[in-house]
């Protein structure tokens, strides 16, 4: 299963220019992939660089596209989804416009309406950013 | 693993994470009181299990588990 451009929106509630995803797909039950190229008019470009606060962005959008592809598997509507909690951020390196980041999330549990996900984002081999993150989905949308 | 050893690792991580004496966790301890959880956090205790012992707690079996001994069983037969 892959998702591209044309079809993430399926996935995730977030329009150009936010989307920080091109790719999104699945790699077992419990780990996940996504790419973003960071273009000339990204919007979290400072100067050449892309600012963590786009890097934070792009993992919880791969997370979002979990969750939106886990209710589609389940024939569900895509639910709402919010940020519950940031922690164990590392930054190593200031991605530049041109690269591209390679994301890798895994679903470390799920209770309720909570996803705890473990993120890794690297470009080519170098390591770009680690951190844990918790997302709650709103059920009643 | 034996169960002692299993307990006493759970006991020192559980303690170490969520801020609370290793006095206060014991078998007959309500672990939501004692560790001061809620719905966010619950899953941090939830991943913390899974990390440490590679055990998964999945979403239908959280509710069985409600003091440090129910814990402490589901992991050790997990592992067993």
């Amino acid at each position: 299963m892959s998702y591209t451009t044309t079809d993430i929106e399926q996935l995730i509630p977030q329009r150009a220019p936010i989307v920080m995803l091109d790719t999104f797909s699945r790699i077992d039950e419990k780990n996940y992939a996504s790419e973003l190229t960071i273009r000339e008019d990204n919007i979290f470009c400072v100067g050449d660089k892309f600012a963590e606060v786009g890097i934070i962005e792009h993992i919880a959008q791969t997370a979002a596209a979990y969750t939106g592809y886990k209710h589609l598997v389940e024939a569900d509507s895509v639910k709402l989804g919010y940020i519950g909690d940031v922690k164990n951020c590392r930054f190593t390196v200031y991605p530049s416009k041109g690269d591209t980041l390679h994301t890798t999330i895994r679903i470390v549990s799920e209770i309720n309406d909570i996803t705890l996900i473990t993120a890794e984002t690297k470009v080519a081999d170098q390591l770009v950013a680690t951190c844990k993150m918790k997302l709650a989905t709103d059920e009643s949308k | 693993m034996e169960k002692n050893e299993m307990i006493e690792k759970m006991v020192t991580i559980l303690a170490d994470e969520f801020e609370v004496e290793t006095s206060e966790i014991t078998a007959d301890a309500p672990i939501k009181e004692t560790l001061h959880l809620d719905s966010l956090s619950l899953v941090d205790m939830v991943g913390l299990v899974d990390e440490e012992f590679g055990v998964t707690i999945q979403n239908s079996e959280i509710a069985t588990i409600r003091t440090f001994g129910d814990l402490y069983e589901f992991v050790y037969t997990r592992l067993a």
